[in-house]
């Protein structure tokens, strides 16, 4: 039984990168009607600028901020670059090519995806980078008998802190109402006078800083990160978006905590070679009896 | 000034049109150009090897373009999992050549059936996903295949690694260089090349593109959407297998590292650079892909950076592709389905038919037009004779006439909300029946319902006596209902003919190996189906726009295209949803003419309705519905007497 807890506390942990990572796909999609490809490879940026914030001279300073200011002022800054990566990406690849059409701005995506991997690989090298060991403490304690880290304990903390200010400022602020009916019918959204280029704004901000944090934290969890982990992971995290309902916030959430723990209990209790197959298969099987995720809405098709 | 703009618009080609002659015989010197250079290219001195198999992996590439674009490009469906066929073909032919020997062009064929079988496995079950939703399918079925190949199931590929020690094909003498590899496989390309071009000009090329302009459209007219979407995953792939199959002898090793997820968004963007649809613009496409890189090769670490960069400009400048596919004119759709012998034998005979054509549409155009002139007399006296002839109008003939159409008790809601409840109704053989009724009152639903696009909850729907409430929209048509839409669903990109030309798919039978054999059968029966569209675009006045695209056509035009493409299917009954709107008020007399002369020759109209006027000129029997029931029917003229019609449309006196 306390591999089962071990697992779940672990596939919550994964989960909740994914999640983060879904937030942002499935916030530009419900705006954009857009995969947005690149949205990986920023939460690999994510990583790596964490990685550099941690090591090396800069390091020295993040440590002097003591554990808490160093990873706290870490996140800050992370969120803050990947946000404005974001914001770049969508002027840069996809506002130009928006009335092209779709298969365009797919195109234009990819091409945005393989540029931010190459430029990764171009500043960082080829090789996997570590993160340093133990930036927080490796402190194991029982929670009602379940054996945990102090950094599981972190990321959990930060991740769900991060979806219930998302859930708030989405669910029940005005803006959020604003994002919301940008994403059910942006042409009605503009003719009721709603500002949709800072709504794309907002999107192409939050959802990149959240990857991004989810990336450090990743660094902070396995400690190696390469260069093309962002189109294992965003594959991954696209894939909850899907399972919890393409445009809806709290299914993309669900989407990642679901996916997280389902893999780590095929990992450790069928196989942890055939989990990503197994995960797949689920997920084509989901889509074929609802087509429209766990929380999509069903809709008629309008002729 | 003029003569500039006219060269200049020559230059950049005209939008709006099939692309003209000139387009066409500058893309023919290109072609042969390009064909020559590709023949000769690894004879040239300064050529090596090396170059040679650049030469040979652009060729990879365009196989796999040229495959993946029968999927996307002339289909529409969004597949980033296009390599997952490849694999299976380049791993059939590995393990089967490893472990039995079996000889390596044996193998092509077992390959590409085998890539084509498992893409219509996986596919079968989730063909009817839209959009995104199939696309992240496509992405996991890439997936699981290349995590399957790398956990070595059975011991069968090799894990990681992969397989080694694949022989070489042998035909006639054993293909070992570099040059031979290269033209065995632009052999195959040439030849591929050849068969899908003359898909593309056939009655499944054009399914295809149906499908992809407009699902509801298409299949509402007769195309079996299910069968030509399977059907292209299952070529696509069938032809990715054969890419699998060159590459894995050529490379002697396979390793699923080849089959990743990245490969399969090099694919999308090879179709997408190229054009989507077109065959020469994929070859360029996977050319531009393959060289780009190698040419900055010495820029080492950033050329794909550069890479990316390139493919982001590309959309933004020229989101249509470098060589966007030109649509056939009608002239050269005719002249590809002419015997040799009848164009040598009988000279001039094709001239002959157009004229003959020509001759008869004019006529029917004419006849058309006096007809309207007459009908605008007539609705000119509407007002003073019509009415007053009401009710001795109203029935006369209604008992002999046969039913065409019942509905019983029909029913349908949505997530609790009730469009249509116990709704019965009859359209008569040969009359124009009207259903009215206030926005919302359910009237686009029962259209639906009879032409199969919605399943009723309850009720049935009786064509001639047969229910076909059961069966699918495609089955509908080809029983004789074509249908027009609320708000117009032509293929914009498409071109006018072709557009009709969608109306006459139920109409034929060719298939894959007839259009690609070009048999006797097949040719006949196109031409027969191409006199039929140009007649049914004469009918409406649009012979002039037979060969522009649909797009370019103002929206009243639009209206008539979509009736030619109904008229087009041979329809028993015609279906029409609010064919007046947005049309003037000399337009509408137009079309109350039109409407007329095709009941005085037979067919049953049944239409929803807004503008009274036209209502009142053309129907003869009116059927009121209000929040998904029928409140009165009868002739229009007691209809505006009717205190529940009028409550419906204007309040009850108590509000």
């Amino acid at each position: 039984m306390s591999t089962f807890f071990e697992q779940l506390v672990n596939g919550l942990t994964v989960g909740s990168f994914y999640a983060l990572v879904a937030l942002g796909y499935s916030m530009v999609y419900g705006v954009m009607k857009l995969i947005n490809f690149a949205h990986g490879d920023l939460f690999a940026l994510g990583a790596y600028l964490g990685y550099s914030l941690l090591t090396g001279a800069t390091g020295k300073i993040t440590a002097s901020m003591g554990l808490w200011g160093g990873i706290g002022f870490t996140a800050l800054l992370v969120a803050l670059s990947v946000a404005l990566a974001g914001v770049l990406v969508e002027r840069i690849a996809y506002r130009p090519v928006y009335p092209s059409g779709r298969l365009s701005l797919v195109v234009s995506a990819l091409g945005m995806a393989i540029f931010i991997q190459n430029a990764i690989m171009a500043i960082w090298g080829s090789r996997p980078q570590a993160f340093p060991a133990s930036v927080v403490p490796s402190l194991r304690f029982s929670f009602f008998g379940i054996p945990v880290t102090l950094l599981q304990v972190t990321i959990l903390g930060i991740s769900f802190a991060l979806m219930l200010i998302i859930w708030l400022i989405v669910e029940k602020s005005n803006f959020g109402a604003a994002v919301r009916a940008s994403a059910l019918d942006r042409e009605t959204a503009i003719l009721l006078g709603i500002d949709v280029r800072k709504v794309i704004f907002f999107v192409f901000a939050l959802g990149p800083g959240l990857g991004g944090v989810a990336g450090l934290m990743n660094g902070l969890y396995y400690r190696a990160i390469s260069f093309n982990m962002g189109w294992n992971y965003g594959l991954k995290a696209f894939t909850a978006t899907i399972l919890g309902g393409i445009g809806n916030i709290p299914g993309a959430m669900l989407g990642g905590l679901i996916l997280g723990v389902v893999e780590s209990l095929l990992a450790g209790y069928v196989s942890g070679a055939w989990k990503d197959v197994f995960v797949f298969i689920l997920l084509i099987a989901i889509l074929i009896f609802r087509p429209t995720g766990l929380l999509g809405e069903k809709t008629a098709e309008k002729v | 000034m003029n003569l500039s703009l006219s060269l200049l618009k020559r230059i950049l080609g005209t939008p709006g049109s099939s692309g003209g002659g000139d387009e066409l015989r500058r893309r023919r010197i290109i072609g042969i150009a390009a064909a020559v250079i590709f023949a000769l290219f690894p004879l040239l001195p300064f050529v090596d090897n090396y170059w040679i198999d650049v030469g040979f992996y652009v060729g990879i590439y365009a196989l796999l373009g040229l495959s993946l674009n029968i999927v996307l490009g002339e289909v529409g469906l969004f597949d980033l999992g296009h390599t997952a066929f490849y694999a299976i073909g380049a791993y059939v032919t590995a393990i089967l050549n490893t472990r039995f020997h079996i000889p390596i062009l044996w193998l092509l064929p077992v390959s590409a059936i085998a890539a084509g079988l498992f893409a219509w496995l996986v596919t079968a079950p989730v063909i009817h996903l839209k959009g995104d939703y199939l696309c992240i399918v496509t992405i996991g079925i890439g997936e699981i295949v290349r995590l399957s190949m790398i956990n070595n199931p059975l011991g069968l590929t090799g894990g990681p690694n992969g397989i080694n020690g694949i022989d070489n094909p042998h035909f006639i003498v054993p293909i070992l260089s570099s040059r031979q590899f290269y033209y065995l496989l632009w052999a195959i390309i040439g030849l591929s090349a050849f068969l899908l071009t003359r898909l593309q000009r056939s009655r499944v090329g054009r399914a295809w593109n149906y499908i992809r302009e407009d699902e509801t459209a298409a299949k509402a007219l007769g195309v079996n959407v299910r069968h030509y979407k399977l059907s292209a995953f299952v070529l696509g792939a069938a032809l990715a297998g054969v890419a699998g199959n060159i590459y894995a002898s050529k490379q002697m090793s396979i390793s699923p590292e080849s089959f990743t997820f990245m490969e399969s968004s090099l694919l999308f963007c090879i179709v997408l650079l190229g054009g989507l649809g077109s065959i020469p613009g994929s070859v360029l496409g996977a050319l531009a892909v393959t060289v780009f890189p190698e040419i900055f090769r010495p820029f080492a670490k950033y050329r794909l950076m550069f890479f990316g960069l390139a493919l982001l400009l590309m959309m933004i400048f020229k989101p249509g592709g470098i060589l966007p596919r030109l649509r056939d004119s009608g002239e050269r759709l005719k002249k590809v389905v002419e015997t040799k012998k009848a164009r040598s034998s009988k000279p001039g005979a094709g001239c002959e038919d157009t004229a003959d054509i020509l001759k008869r549409a004019n006529s029917a155009e004419s006849a058309d037009r006096s007809g309207s002139i007459n009908t605008i007399d007539r609705a000119d006296n509407v007002d003073t004779t019509q009415r007053s002839e009401c009710s001795a109008h109203a029935e006369t003939g209604g008992a002999q006439d046969k039913l065409l159409l019942r509905i019983e008790n029909l029913g349908l809601s949505f997530g609790g909300v009730t469009a249509v409840s116990d709704m019965d109704l009859e359209v008569v053989k040969g009359r124009i029946t009207a259903l009215i009724g206030p926005n919302g009152a359910g009237k686009t639903t029962v259209f639906n319902i009879i032409t199969g696009i919605y399943r009723p909850m309850s009720g049935r729907v009786l064509l001639r006596g047969e229910d076909i409430s059961s069966r699918l929209p495609h089955q509908i048509a080809k029983a004789g209902v074509a249908r027009t839409f609320q708000n117009i669903r032509i293929f914009p990109s498409l071109t006018c003919l072709e557009n009709v030309l969608c109306g006459q798919h139920s109409r034929g039978k060719a298939g894959f190996a007839a259009s690609m054999l070009r048999l006797a059968s097949q040719r006949t029966e196109e031409s027969r189906m191409l006199q039929k569209a140009q007649t049914c675009l004469a009918r409406v006045g649009l012979s002039d726009s037979a060969d522009s695209l649909a797009s370019a056509l103002p929206y009243g035009k639009r209206r008539y295209l979509e009736i030619a493409r109904a008229l087009a299917a041979e329809p028993e009954l015609i279906v029409l949803d609010e064919p007046s709107s947005g049309l003037n008020d000399a337009e509408t007399l137009e079309l109350a003419a039109l409407l007329k002369s095709l009941v005085a020759e037979g067919l049953t109209i049944f239409l929803i309705e807004h503008d009274m006027n036209l209502v009142d000129m053309v129907s003869d029997h009116v059927v009121v519905m209000q929040s998904g029931k029928k409140i009165a029917e009868g002739p229009m003229c007691d209809m505006r007497q009717n205190p529940k019609v009028i409550e419906a449309y204007l309040g009850s006196e108590e509000d």
